[in-house]
C-alpha cells in the first residue's frame, strides 16, 4: 500500500518480552493486506480482477476479501455513489459469489482501486488481531490518515476517554473507535488531487475542503471520509462523527 | 534473388535469438505446475499460526482447490483463520478432522517439532500431505517422516520451496552448464530484523517462542538455512560432507540461548564451500543464494534472478536481447521464466520478478502433482536430507565443532 504502518502497545495480557512480537504478527497483516489489494503486481486478486474485466473468467477471493467487496458494497449504496472503488460509478458491474468465493468485473474497463479504504480494511484487521492477542490498549495507524486506538493511553485510568490524536489542528480523543481523515490538497506536484469524484471521473479540486470522522470501525471511516472529501454536502448516518477541521489541513498536506 | 534488407537482418536476427534463447532456455524452464480448475482437490490445514495464515492466503488465490477444514486448538487462531478461509470447518483435533472424512490433502503448518506428530496419522492413512521443510527437529523425527512418506501413499511432498519456483529452475539449467561452468564456491544469506518471539498459543501444551526453546528449535541454520542449503544439493547434485560454524547473540539480550546471528562454512565434495549467514538483527539485502562460477556467477532472490557473466566467458546468441540490471560495477542478465515466449510477444520486461510467491508454486506443484497423480518437484527424501544438514549446521554452530553430516537413513 506504499504506507507507513505503526503499532503502539500500551497494554497487553501477554509477557511484556513478548509484544515486540504481537506487533510484529499485526504488522505483517499490513503485507497481506497489500498483497491481497494491490493493483501494481501481477498476480494480486484486485490486479486479476482488473485484468479479467469483461471476461468470464471469475478470480477466486478469500473471505477476508468476500467481506471487504460486501461492506464496500453498502458503503457504495450509503455515501451515495461518492464512495466508490471502481472510481466511476460501475458497482453494479461487480460480481461477487460468495459461495463460490470468487469476485468479477462483468464489464471490461472498469477496474478496482480500494485506496483509503484497503488501508480501512488492513487497519481493522489488525486491531482485531491486537485485540485477540489480549491487547487492551494501542494505537495504530496507516499513512497517520487513518488511526485506530484500542481502550486508553498507557499511564490513564481505564475508563478515561482514550488516546489524543491530532487531526487538521484540532486534537481529538479516540477509545475503541477509528479516525478517518481525507485532503484532497494531499494531491500531486501538478497541482491535481489524487481523489477522483466518480460522479464525473474529474479530479477533485485541491481547494475542496478536508474531511475527518470518527466511526467504529476504519474502513467506515476512511470511506466516509473520502466520500466527504468528494461530496462535502454529504449527510452522515447516525454512528458516524464528522469532525469540523480548518483548511490548515490542506496547508500542511500542501506543504509536506 | 531477393536481397536481404537491414530490416530482414535484423528481423532474422530477432527471431534466430529467440531460436537459440528456445533451445537454452525451454527445457529446464519446468513450466508451473498447477491443479486444473475443475480438479476440486479438498484441503485441510492443520496448524492455523502465521505459516498457516500464508497457506490459506496462497491456497485461496489457486482455481482447482479449495480449503475446506481448518484444524487448530487455539480457539482464537481458528476463528482467525476461518475467516480468511470462509466456508471451511473448523476442527480443535486432528482426531475430529480425519472422523469428519471431509479432506483429500492435508497441509501441515504445524511448529517444526510437531510435525511428526502431526503429520503421522495423515501418512499412515496414505493421504495427501504437504510437509513443511525443516522437517523435523531430530535426525530421529527426520528419518522416521521420511520412512512414513515411502511406500503405497499419497502424494507427500517435502516443501522445499525452490525446486517449485519458475526462476529458480531456469536457473538450474544454466547453473550445470557451461554458462556457468565449474563451481568456485556458493554463498548464501538470510537477513531480516525480528524478535523471532512468537505471538503463539500460551498456556498448557501452548506453543509460544518455541523457536527459541534449545529443547524444541533447530536455530537460524535449522528453520532458515535448510532451505537455502538444499538449492546447493539441487544445483551440484551432491551433498556437504561436513559443517563448521559459530553463533551470537549480537541484538537480542533478553535472556534467550538462541543465537540471533549466525555463520557457518559447509563443505562440498571437491573442496567447494558454502558460506552461509543468517541474523535477525539486521535486514540488509535480505535473502538470497550466490553460485560462482568460473564463466559466471549466478545470484537468486526468491521472486528474482540474475547472471553475471565474466568478460571471457563465451557470448551466447540471446544475449543480445537479453534483459540486464546494473549492480554497482556488474551488469546482471535477468534469468526471466518463460523468456522465449515474452520475447516473441515483445514482453520480456514484464516477466522481470515472479507474479507469485515461492510458497504459493510449491503448493501448486504439489496440487497439480495430486490431480496428475505424478511426483512433486519437492519431494520428502530431498527435503529430509536438506533436513539432517539444517540440524548438522546447528549443531556445529552450538558447539563449535566441526561435524560430520550423515544423511544415512533417508
Amino acid at each position: 500500500m506504499r504506507t507507513r504502518f505503526e503499532v503502539v502497545i500500551g497494554a497487553c495480557d501477554a509477557p511484556r518480552a513478548d509484544w515486540d512480537a504481537i506487533a510484529e504478527e499485526t504488522l505483517d497483516l499490513a503485507e497481506d493486506w497489500h498483497a491481497r489489494l494491490t493493483r501494481f503486481e501481477p498476480g494480486s486478486p484486485v490486479w486479476l480482477i482488473n485484468e479479467r474485466a469483461g471476461s468470464d473468467a471469475a478470480t477466486p477471493v478469500d473471505g477476508l476479501m468476500i467481506e471487504l467487496l460486501s461492506s464496500c458494497a453498502r458503503l457504495v449504496h450509503a455515501t451515495g455513489g461518492a464512495f466508490d472503488p471502481t472510481r466511476a460509478g460501475a458497482m453494479d458491474a461487480l460480481e461477487v459469489d460468495a459461495d463460490a468465493m470468487t469476485a468479477r468485473l462483468k464489464r471490461p474497463g472498469v477496474s478496482l482501486d480500494f485506496g483509503a479504504a484497503g488501508k480501512g480494511a488492513a487497519l481493522d484487521d489488525m486491531a482485531r488481531t491486537l485485540r485477540s492477542l489480549g491487547v487492551t490498549s494501542a494505537l495504530l495507524h496507516g499513512g497517520t490518515s487513518g488511526v485506530i486506538a484500542i481502550g486508553s493511553a498507557p499511564g490513564e485510568p481505564e475508563d478515561a476517554d482514550g488516546w489524543g490524536v491530532c487531526a487538521g489542528g484540532r486534537a481529538v480523543r479516540l477509545r475503541d473507535e477509528a479516525l478517518g481523515v481525507s485532503a484532497p490538497a494531499a494531491g500531486d506536484a501538478a497541482g491535481t488531487s489524487h481523489l477522483i469524484d466518480p460522479a464525473t471521473g474529474k479530479r477533485v479540486s485541491r481547494a475542496a475542503p478536508p474531511a475527518a470522522l470518527i466511526c467504529e470501525r476504519a474502513l467506515d471511516a476512511d470511506a466516509w471520509s473520502t466520500a466527504l472529501a468528494v461530496d462535502p454536502g454529504l449527510l452522515v448516518p447516525a454512528g458516524v462523527c464528522q469532525i469540523e477541521i480548518e483548511q490548515s489541513l490542506s496547508q500542511a498536506a500542501r506543504e509536506a | 534473388m531477393h536481397e536481404p534488407t537491414e530490416f530482414d537482418r535484423r528481423s532474422f536476427m530477432a527471431q534466430a535469438g529467440a531460436g537459440l534463447a528456445a533451445v537454452t532456455l525451454l527445457p529446464s524452464l519446468g513450466l508451473a505446475r498447477q491443479p486444473s480448475a475443475g480438479a476440486d482437490i479438498r484441503v485441510g490445514v492443520v496448524g492455523a499460526g502465521t505459516h498457516g495464515r500464508d497457506v490459506l492466503r496462497e491456497i485461496g488465490r489457486m482455481e482447482g482447490a479449495r480449503v475446506v477444514a481448518v484444524c487448530e486448538p487455539d480457539e482464537r487462531r481458528l476463528r482467525s483463520a476461518l475467516r480468511r478461509g470462509r466456508g471451511a470447518e473448523g476442527f480443535a483435533s486432528i482426531e475430529d478432522l480425519l472422523a469428519a472424512d471431509l479432506i483429500d490433502a492435508a497441509v501441515i503448518a504445524t511448529p517444526t517439532y510437531k510435525h511428526l506428530d502431526t503429520a503421522r496419522p495423515f501418512l499412515e492413512r496414505g493421504m495427501h500431505a504437504y510437509l513443511e521443510t525443516p522437517l523435523a527437529h531430530t535426525p530421529a523425527d527426520t528419518i522416521e517422516l521420511a520412512r512414513l512418506a515411502r511406500g503405497d501413499r499419497g502424494v507427500v511432498a517435502g516443501g522445499l520451496q525452490t525446486r517449485s519456483n519458475p526462476v529458480y529452475q531456469l536457473a538450474r539449467g544454466f547453473a550445470r552448464s557451461d554458462s556457468v561452468r565449474d563451481v568456485v564456491s556458493m554463498r548464501a544469506q538470510h537477513h531480516r530484523k525480528t524478535t523471532w518471539r512468537s505471538a503463539g498459543s500460551r498456556g498448557p501444551g501452548g506453543d509460544a517462542n518455541w523457536k527459541l526453546d534449545p529443547a524444541r528449535s533447530i536455530g537460524l541454520a535449522g528453520e532458515w538455512g535448510t532451505q537455502q542449503f538444499d538449492l546447493f544439493h539441487w544445483y551440484t547434485d551432491s551433498l556437504p560432507t561436513h559443517v563448521r560454524g559459530h553463533g551470537s547473540i549480537r541484538m537480542h539480550q533478553d535472556g534467550r540461548e538462541m543465537h540471533d546471528t549466525i555463520a557457518c562454512t559447509l563443505e562440498f565434495p571437491g573442496g567447494a564451500d558454502m558460506q552461509y549467514s543468517a541474523t535477525i538483527a539486521n535486514s540488509y539485502e535480505g535473502r538470497y543464494e550466490v553460485l560462482y562460477g568460473t564463466n559466471a556467477a549466478i545470484k537468486l532472490a526468491w521472486s528474482h534472478g540474475w547472471m553475471f557473466k565474466e568478460a571471457d566467458a563465451p557470448t551466447q546468441g540471446w544475449e543480445v536481447y537479453a534483459n540486464r540490471q546494473q549492480f554497482h560495477n556488474d551488469e546482471g542478465i535477468t534469468l526471466i521464466a518463460g523468456a522465449t515466449q515474452l520475447a516473441e510477444q515483445g514482453k520480456l520486461k514484464d516477466g522481470v520478478g515472479l507474479p507469485y510467491n515461492s510458497l504459493y508454486y510449491n503448493l501448486a506443484d504439489w496440487l497439480g502433482a495430486i490431480e496428475s497423480a505424478t511426483e512433486p518437484a519437492s519431494g520428502v527424501e530431498a527435503a529430509a536430507r536438506a533436513t539432517l544438514v539444517g540440524i548438522a549446521a546447528h549443531r556445529a554452530i552450538t558447539t563449535g565443532e566441526r561435524v560430520e553430516i550423515d544423511t544415512t537413513g533417508v
